[in-house]
Protein backbone atom coordinates (compact mmCIF):
# COMPACT_ATOMS: atom_id res chain seq x y z
CA UNK A 1 0.00 0.00 0.00
CA UNK A 2 1.53 3.34 -1.01
CA UNK A 3 1.42 6.56 1.05
CA UNK A 4 -1.55 8.15 -0.70
CA UNK A 5 -3.51 4.98 -0.31
CA UNK A 6 -2.53 4.75 3.37
CA UNK A 7 -3.69 8.33 4.01
CA UNK A 8 -6.99 7.76 2.26
CA UNK A 9 -7.50 4.65 4.38
CA UNK A 10 -6.68 6.45 7.63
CA UNK A 11 -9.05 9.27 6.72
CA UNK A 12 -11.98 6.99 6.02
CA UNK A 13 -11.42 4.98 9.22
CA UNK A 14 -11.85 8.23 11.18
CA UNK A 15 -15.37 8.44 9.77
CA UNK A 16 -17.77 6.97 12.38
CA UNK A 17 -19.91 5.32 9.71
CA UNK A 18 -16.98 3.41 8.25
CA UNK A 19 -15.49 2.66 11.67
CA UNK A 20 -18.75 1.30 13.08
CA UNK A 21 -19.46 -0.72 9.94
CA UNK A 22 -15.98 -2.21 10.31
CA UNK A 23 -16.72 -3.14 13.94
CA UNK A 24 -20.03 -4.79 12.99
CA UNK A 25 -18.29 -6.64 10.15
CA UNK A 26 -15.57 -7.81 12.53
CA UNK A 27 -18.21 -9.29 14.83
CA UNK A 28 -19.66 -11.28 11.93
CA UNK A 29 -16.18 -12.41 10.97
CA UNK A 30 -15.37 -13.43 14.56
CA UNK A 31 -18.58 -15.47 14.85
CA UNK A 32 -17.81 -17.19 11.59
CA UNK A 33 -14.19 -17.95 12.48
CA UNK A 34 -15.21 -19.15 15.94
CA UNK A 35 -17.70 -21.69 14.64
CA UNK A 36 -15.24 -22.80 11.97
CA UNK A 37 -12.41 -23.27 14.46
CA UNK A 38 -14.61 -24.99 17.05
CA UNK A 39 -15.90 -27.44 14.44
CA UNK A 40 -12.35 -28.12 13.32
CA UNK A 41 -11.15 -28.66 16.89
CA UNK A 42 -14.06 -31.04 17.62
CA UNK A 43 -13.34 -32.94 14.39
CA UNK A 44 -9.75 -33.36 15.61
CA UNK A 45 -10.92 -34.73 18.93
CA UNK A 46 -10.51 -31.67 21.15
CA UNK A 47 -12.63 -31.75 24.31
CA UNK A 48 -15.12 -28.95 25.04
CA UNK A 49 -12.96 -28.13 28.06
CA UNK A 50 -9.83 -27.67 25.93
CA UNK A 51 -11.71 -25.55 23.38
CA UNK A 52 -13.20 -23.39 26.14
CA UNK A 53 -9.76 -22.79 27.66
CA UNK A 54 -8.29 -21.78 24.31
CA UNK A 55 -11.20 -19.38 23.72
CA UNK A 56 -11.03 -18.04 27.26
CA UNK A 57 -14.66 -18.84 28.09
CA UNK A 58 -16.41 -21.45 30.25
CA UNK A 59 -16.98 -24.97 29.02
CA UNK A 60 -20.75 -24.48 29.44
CA UNK A 61 -20.68 -21.35 27.27
CA UNK A 62 -18.83 -22.96 24.39
CA UNK A 63 -20.88 -26.16 24.62
CA UNK A 64 -24.19 -24.30 24.69
CA UNK A 65 -23.21 -22.19 21.71
CA UNK A 66 -21.70 -24.84 19.47
CA UNK A 67 -22.80 -28.32 20.54
CA UNK A 68 -25.96 -28.43 18.43
CA UNK A 69 -24.20 -27.60 15.20
CA UNK B 1 -51.09 -11.39 10.48
CA UNK B 2 -51.25 -13.15 7.09
CA UNK B 3 -54.99 -12.58 6.67
CA UNK B 4 -54.45 -9.31 4.81
CA UNK B 5 -51.81 -10.79 2.49
CA UNK B 6 -52.82 -11.09 -1.17
CA UNK B 7 -52.48 -14.49 -2.84
CA UNK B 8 -49.25 -13.49 -4.68
CA UNK B 9 -47.84 -12.13 -1.39
CA UNK B 10 -48.55 -15.43 0.35
CA UNK B 11 -46.90 -17.23 -2.54
CA UNK B 12 -43.83 -15.04 -2.09
CA UNK B 13 -43.59 -16.03 1.58
CA UNK B 14 -43.87 -19.70 0.60
CA UNK B 15 -41.42 -19.38 -2.31
CA UNK B 16 -38.94 -17.64 0.02
CA UNK B 17 -38.71 -20.77 2.18
CA UNK B 18 -38.05 -22.79 -0.98
CA UNK B 19 -35.38 -20.31 -2.11
CA UNK B 20 -33.72 -20.53 1.32
CA UNK B 21 -33.61 -24.31 0.92
CA UNK B 22 -32.08 -24.14 -2.55
CA UNK B 23 -29.42 -21.73 -1.32
CA UNK B 24 -28.60 -24.01 1.61
CA UNK B 25 -29.69 -21.53 4.28
CA UNK B 26 -30.94 -22.82 7.63
CA UNK B 27 -33.41 -19.98 8.01
CA UNK B 28 -35.43 -17.76 5.73
CA UNK B 29 -33.78 -14.33 5.52
CA UNK B 30 -34.80 -11.07 3.80
CA UNK B 31 -32.68 -11.92 0.72
CA UNK B 32 -34.80 -15.06 0.18
CA UNK B 33 -37.93 -12.92 0.16
CA UNK B 34 -36.24 -10.87 -2.58
CA UNK B 35 -35.51 -13.97 -4.67
CA UNK B 36 -39.15 -15.01 -4.27
CA UNK B 37 -40.33 -11.54 -5.30
CA UNK B 38 -38.16 -11.66 -8.44
CA UNK B 39 -39.43 -15.17 -9.26
CA UNK B 40 -43.04 -14.09 -9.02
CA UNK B 41 -42.40 -11.62 -11.81
CA UNK B 42 -46.02 -10.99 -12.77
CA UNK B 43 -47.07 -9.20 -9.60
CA UNK B 44 -46.28 -5.57 -8.68
CA UNK B 45 -43.19 -6.33 -6.53
CA UNK B 46 -41.71 -8.54 -9.23
CA UNK B 47 -42.51 -6.04 -12.00
CA UNK B 48 -40.71 -3.27 -10.11
CA UNK B 49 -37.65 -5.50 -9.64
CA UNK B 50 -37.72 -6.49 -13.33
CA UNK B 51 -37.88 -2.80 -14.32
CA UNK B 52 -34.55 -2.35 -12.53
CA UNK B 53 -33.09 -5.39 -14.28
CA UNK B 54 -33.11 -7.60 -11.18
CA UNK B 55 -33.50 -11.32 -11.87
CA UNK B 56 -33.92 -14.21 -9.44
CA UNK B 57 -30.84 -15.91 -10.89
CA UNK B 58 -28.73 -12.78 -10.50
CA UNK B 59 -29.82 -12.42 -6.89
CA UNK B 60 -28.96 -16.07 -6.17
CA UNK B 61 -25.44 -15.56 -7.54
CA UNK B 62 -24.98 -12.42 -5.40
CA UNK B 63 -26.29 -14.22 -2.30
CA UNK B 64 -23.92 -17.15 -2.88
CA UNK B 65 -21.01 -14.70 -3.23
CA UNK B 66 -21.99 -13.06 0.02
CA UNK B 67 -22.19 -16.44 1.75
CA UNK B 68 -18.71 -17.27 0.54
CA UNK B 69 -17.55 -14.15 2.37
CA UNK B 70 -19.16 -15.16 5.67
CA UNK B 71 -22.17 -12.96 4.93
CA UNK B 72 -20.14 -9.76 4.67
CA UNK B 73 -21.39 -7.16 2.19
CA UNK B 74 -19.13 -5.17 -0.15
CA UNK B 75 -19.47 -2.17 2.16
CA UNK B 76 -18.40 -4.23 5.15
CA UNK B 77 -15.37 -5.61 3.32
CA UNK B 78 -14.41 -2.04 2.35
CA UNK B 79 -14.91 -0.82 5.93
CA UNK B 80 -12.69 -3.61 7.23
CA UNK B 81 -10.00 -2.66 4.74
CA UNK B 82 -10.13 0.92 6.06
CA UNK B 83 -9.21 -0.32 9.55
CA UNK B 84 -6.43 -2.46 8.13
CA UNK B 85 -8.11 -5.83 7.75
CA UNK B 86 -8.05 -7.57 4.40
CA UNK B 87 -11.15 -9.75 4.70
CA UNK B 88 -10.60 -11.30 1.27
CA UNK B 89 -7.19 -12.49 2.46
CA UNK B 90 -8.85 -14.02 5.55
CA UNK B 91 -11.35 -15.87 3.32
CA UNK B 92 -8.56 -16.98 0.99
CA UNK B 93 -6.69 -18.51 3.92
CA UNK B 94 -9.82 -20.19 5.27
CA UNK B 95 -10.36 -21.81 1.88
CA UNK B 96 -6.71 -22.80 1.79
CA UNK B 97 -6.82 -24.46 5.23
CA UNK B 98 -10.33 -25.83 5.32
CA UNK B 99 -11.43 -26.04 1.69
CA UNK B 100 -14.07 -24.01 -0.14
CA UNK B 101 -16.90 -25.80 1.73
CA UNK B 102 -15.77 -24.18 4.99
CA UNK B 103 -17.33 -20.91 3.91
CA UNK B 104 -20.56 -22.49 2.77
CA UNK B 105 -23.66 -22.25 4.99
CA UNK B 106 -23.23 -23.96 8.34
CA UNK B 107 -26.44 -25.98 8.35
CA UNK B 108 -27.61 -26.96 4.86
CA UNK B 109 -30.97 -28.11 6.14
CA UNK B 110 -33.63 -29.83 4.06
CA UNK B 111 -36.36 -29.31 6.64
CA UNK B 112 -39.62 -28.12 5.10
CA UNK B 113 -40.69 -26.02 8.09
CA UNK B 114 -37.93 -23.49 7.89
CA UNK B 115 -37.94 -20.69 10.45
CA UNK B 116 -37.68 -17.01 9.57
CA UNK B 117 -34.74 -14.90 10.77
CA UNK B 118 -35.57 -11.89 12.98
CA UNK B 119 -34.74 -9.75 9.92
CA UNK B 120 -37.26 -11.58 7.73
CA UNK B 121 -39.94 -11.27 10.43
CA UNK B 122 -39.20 -7.58 10.60
CA UNK B 123 -39.66 -7.34 6.80
CA UNK B 124 -43.12 -8.91 7.06
CA UNK B 125 -44.10 -6.63 9.94
CA UNK B 126 -42.72 -3.71 8.02
CA UNK B 127 -44.74 -4.66 4.93
CA UNK B 128 -47.90 -4.10 6.97
CA UNK B 129 -46.70 -0.62 7.88
CA UNK B 130 -45.82 0.09 4.24
CA UNK B 131 -49.37 -0.88 3.24
CA UNK B 132 -50.86 1.34 5.95
CA UNK B 133 -48.63 4.25 4.95
CA UNK B 134 -49.93 3.98 1.36
CA UNK B 135 -53.52 3.59 2.69
CA UNK B 136 -53.84 0.15 1.14
CA UNK B 137 -56.16 -2.33 2.82
CA UNK B 138 -54.15 -5.35 1.67
CA UNK B 139 -50.51 -6.45 1.90
CA UNK B 140 -49.14 -7.18 -1.54
CA UNK B 141 -45.78 -8.10 -3.03
CA UNK B 142 -45.02 -4.38 -3.45
CA UNK B 143 -45.26 -3.87 0.31
CA UNK B 144 -42.97 -6.84 0.94
CA UNK B 145 -40.43 -5.29 -1.47
CA UNK B 146 -40.61 -1.95 0.35
CA UNK B 147 -40.36 -3.86 3.63
CA UNK B 148 -37.12 -5.50 2.47
CA UNK B 149 -35.70 -2.08 1.55
CA UNK B 150 -36.83 -0.53 4.85
CA UNK B 151 -35.45 -3.39 6.94
CA UNK B 152 -32.12 -2.90 5.19
CA UNK B 153 -30.11 -6.10 5.63
CA UNK B 154 -30.65 -7.19 2.01
CA UNK B 155 -30.79 -3.71 0.51
CA UNK B 156 -27.13 -3.94 -0.58
CA UNK B 157 -28.24 -6.58 -3.11
CA UNK B 158 -30.64 -3.99 -4.56
CA UNK B 159 -28.29 -1.02 -4.20
CA UNK B 160 -26.08 -2.79 -6.76
CA UNK B 161 -28.94 -2.15 -9.23
CA UNK B 162 -29.42 1.43 -8.09
CA UNK B 163 -32.59 0.64 -6.14
CA UNK B 164 -33.31 2.80 -3.11
CA UNK B 165 -36.35 2.81 -0.83
CA UNK B 166 -37.59 6.15 -2.22
CA UNK B 167 -37.00 5.12 -5.83
CA UNK B 168 -38.77 1.81 -5.38
CA UNK B 169 -41.73 3.47 -3.67
CA UNK B 170 -42.13 5.81 -6.63
CA UNK B 171 -42.04 2.88 -9.08
CA UNK B 172 -44.59 0.99 -7.00
CA UNK B 173 -46.97 3.93 -7.20
CA UNK B 174 -46.35 4.19 -10.98
CA UNK B 175 -47.10 0.50 -11.40
CA UNK B 176 -50.29 0.76 -9.36
CA UNK B 177 -51.46 3.81 -11.35
CA UNK B 178 -50.79 1.95 -14.57
CA UNK B 179 -52.71 -1.10 -13.35
CA UNK B 180 -55.65 1.00 -12.15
Amino acid sequence: MDDTNGLATAASAADPGTGLTAVAALRKLVEHLESLQVRNARARGWSWQAIAEALGVTRQAVHQKHAKR
Amino acid sequence: MFTRFTVPARQVVLAATEAAGRLGAARVAPEHLLVALAEGGGDVGGRVLAAYGVTADGLCVAITDRTRRAGLTDDEVTALRSVGIDADEVFRRIEESFGAEALQPMVPSTKASRRFTPGAKKVLERSLREALALRHNYIGTEHILLGVLAEGSASDLLAAHGITYAGAQERVLDELRRAA
